[in-house]
């Protein structure tokens, strides 16, 4: 194996392309790359198939990709070319909305739908998501535990070669529950904590979790699963930045991300009482980078609150860009939030297919590219990359979606979240309804 | 987490009998001959709602069903209700003593239990949709007793209006044998099962809030 743990290498016949398949996502290789990434960055195995190829020229790949000695070929990751550009890489499947926790972040929408889809047509779901160039899957929600099915859900899209990421709090994964979804294929687990402190993270878990989360988290690598830890950061925690990210280290975490709380569902709805002082931010801040510079070895990602720093945060790499969200009941959403936007009126895979939705339907064209924008995103030289902030908070904060973010300092809206972040108050959250 | 085997599935939906309308008070009664013609009319007009949405009930299942079998064998109960069933219905409406503008407008409960039977189906994919369908597993026997119980308790209902239970009792064992085997084949995992079981439940509910509600109706109508 020349890749590390939880990286898969392939060749995705939608793309026509060898890719790297990683829990954080999907890297589309060159033909070089991959000839390294073959190889196992051995230079004399190289230079029979590349004239003149010196080791210079592929140490920065190696050292990119985390290539180690050994050959190894791609798996073929099946399915027909020919789809148009823009494909998606990323499936979010929230398969339920219900969870054992209540934790008062949670961007769930605060109108729990009950209606869940039938294991046939997750599958179908999966299929149809294959065939439109989909090569990750985050099997989320809710608590995804809370499906019965959810082995037979990650065995299809394993034998479909999709990378199957389960996001979870781990309440509710036994060593057997485990043991079949191992057996299934399932290649990481993205563990949620919620603070370094029995009773400050049960407070906010709403029920006794934190101990459980431990014993979880070693039954995991005790599967030799890999497996990352996120923590969402907010006014209760974020002082103890640096115990936490040493907790997660030490449950044996490759990869750890640390998170400000993002505002939505039942985030925005107890924004107050989660806000952080700037002060705070500033401690955080200063923690992140020394935790990061103490630990090379593990993949430490620190996503900083965007309500302050003036810079909106990119949605979801552009809308309708590069993943897609099936809702529990069969909804089809460019992201995780959108429901928020009222008059988007998405459409269902009960009675649309994947591809029409993602291709043709309106929700997923209105914010594509950026003819849709404004001043002053339509001039801006950032337009490309943060894509106007977030189409969710636009609306949340301003009552349009089609505004710029105003989490961008450049919005004229801008004072929607400076006055947030001044109205921050040691207020009692409401827990998130299970 | 395991399947159930076949034969426990289907006897875990067969149980659901118990909570079936059959039971319920103002049922008891209207089958014991207990019921005054004003009940009895009550019964009917609001039971109309609920027939007058079976079709839609129906559509919805069908526009959520990829397979094209499924579908033309469902198809078959529009046109049972469309091309007959409907009528047929209106003429025990009549039979009883009652005009198609005197049962326009449900009571309020009956309308939101039909109507949230509908939203079900739309909501949810075709097989828990066709899974809530399975009261028909309790239909035929209850529909023959009504048939029996009516003609004895209450001469006075033209013996035209028996036509529309007639006509579907028969077809109504058919379709709840195929039913059963078509929810029993599609539900492969235990999260479809329960779902499925879930379904058949809610659907046992829906009829026995209309019956409370026509209840309710007749028991404040006769203390004034």
């Amino acid at each position: 194996m020349s890749l590390r743990p939880g990286v898969r290498f392939g060749f995705d016949e939608v793309r026509q392309a060898h890719v790297l398949l990683q829990p954080e996502g999907v890297q589309v290789l060159n033909e070089t790359a991959a000839a390294v990434v073959r190889a196992g960055g051995d230079i004399a195995v190289l230079r029979e198939e590349f004239d003149d190829v010196e080791a210079a020229d592929i140490l920065p790949i190696c050292a990119q990709l985390d290539v180690r000695p050994g050959r190894t070929e791609p798996e073929p990751l099946k399915g027909q070319p020919g789809n148009p550009e823009p494909m998606p890489f990323g499936l979010l499947a929230e398969l339920t909305y219900r969870c054992p926790l209540r934790c008062p972040y949670c961007s769930n929408s605060l109108e729990l739908g009950t209606v869940e889809l039938d294991t046939a047509t997750w599958l179908r779901v999966l299929d149809e998501a294959r065939a439109l160039g989909v090569l990750q899957l985050h099997l989320s929600g809710g608590e995804p535990l809370a499906r019965k099915d959810l082995s037979t859900i990650t065995r299809h899209a394993r034998d479909l070669g999709l990378y199957t990421n389960l996001v979870t709090s781990g309440i509710g994964l036994s060593a057997p529950r485990l043991d079949e979804l191992v057996a299934a294929g399932l290649d990481h687990v993205q563990l949620s904590i919620q603070d370094s402190r029995v009773a400050e993270a049960d407070a906010i878990a709403g029920i006794a979790a934190h101990e459980r989360k431990l014993a979880i988290a070693k039954l995991v690598t005790d599967a030799g699963l890999p497996f990352s830890v996120n923590v969402v950061l907010h006014r209760h925690n974020v002082s103890r930045l640096a115990e936490i990210a040493q907790l997660a280290i030490d449950l044996g975490a490759q990869r750890l991300e640390l998170a400000h709380t993002q505002y939505y569902g039942w985030g925005l709805l107890n924004r107050a009482a989660l806000m952080p002082s700037r002060e705070q931010i500033a401690l955080a801040d200063a923690a992140a980078a020394e935790i990061i510079a103490a630990h090379r070895d593990v993949e430490i990602v620190y996503v900083r609150p965007d309500y302050y720093d003036g810079v909106p945060k990119p949605c979801m790499n552009g809308w309708g860009s590069t993943q897609l969200v099936v809702d529990p009941g069969g909804q089809v959403l460019p992201c995780p939030a959108a429901t928020v936007i009222p008059d988007l009126s998405p459409l269902s895979v009960l009675s649309d297919s994947l591809s029409f939705i993602w291709y043709h339907s309106e929700p997923f064209n209105r914010f594509r590219g950026t003819s849709w924008m404004r001043e002053p995103c339509r001039s801006c030289p950032r337009r490309e990359v943060d894509f106007g902030g977030c189409r969710c908070q636009a609306f949340q904060l301003t009552g349009d979606a089609a505004q710029t973010d105003p989490a961008c300092a450049l919005s004229p809206r801008h004072e929607a979240v400076t006055a947030a972040i001044a109205s921050a108050s040691p207020v009692p959250f409401t827990p998130r309804r299970r | 987490m395991q399947a159930l085997e076949r034969a426990a599935f289907t006897d875990a939906l067969l149980a659901q009998g118990e909570r079936y309308w059959d039971r319920h008070p103002f049922n008891v009664r209207l089958h014991a001959g207990g019921c005054t013609p004003a009940e009895v009319r009550t019964w009917v007009a609001n039971r109309w709602y609920y027939q007058s949405r079976l079709s839609q009930k129906n559509a919805a299942i069908i526009a959520n069903c990829p397979l094209p079998q499924v579908r033309t064998r469902w198809v078959q109960r529009l046109s049972f209700q469309d091309e007959g069933g409907l009528d047929d219905w209106l003429v025990l409406v009549k039979a009883v003593g009652l005009t198609p503008e005197q049962i326009a407008e449900p009571l309020l409960g009956v309308r939101f239990a039909v109507d949230a039977y509908v939203q079900f189906c739309k909501a949810n994919s075709w097989i828990i949709g066709a899974a809530a369908a399975l009261t028909e597993l309790f239909a035929p026997d209850h529909m023959a007793d009504r048939v029996k119980a009516w003609r004895a308790h209450y001469p006075w209902i033209d013996e035209a209006g028996y036509a529309y239970f007639e006509n579907r009792i028969p077809v109504v064992r058919n379709d709840s044998d195929y039913t059963l085997g078509l929810v029993a084949d599609h539900c492969a995992t235990r999260q479809d099962q329960d779902a499925a079981i879930a379904a058949l439940r809610f659907k046992c509910d829906v009829l026995w809030a209309m019956t409370d509600a026509i209840e309710h109706a007749c028991l404040t109508r006769a203390a004034t």
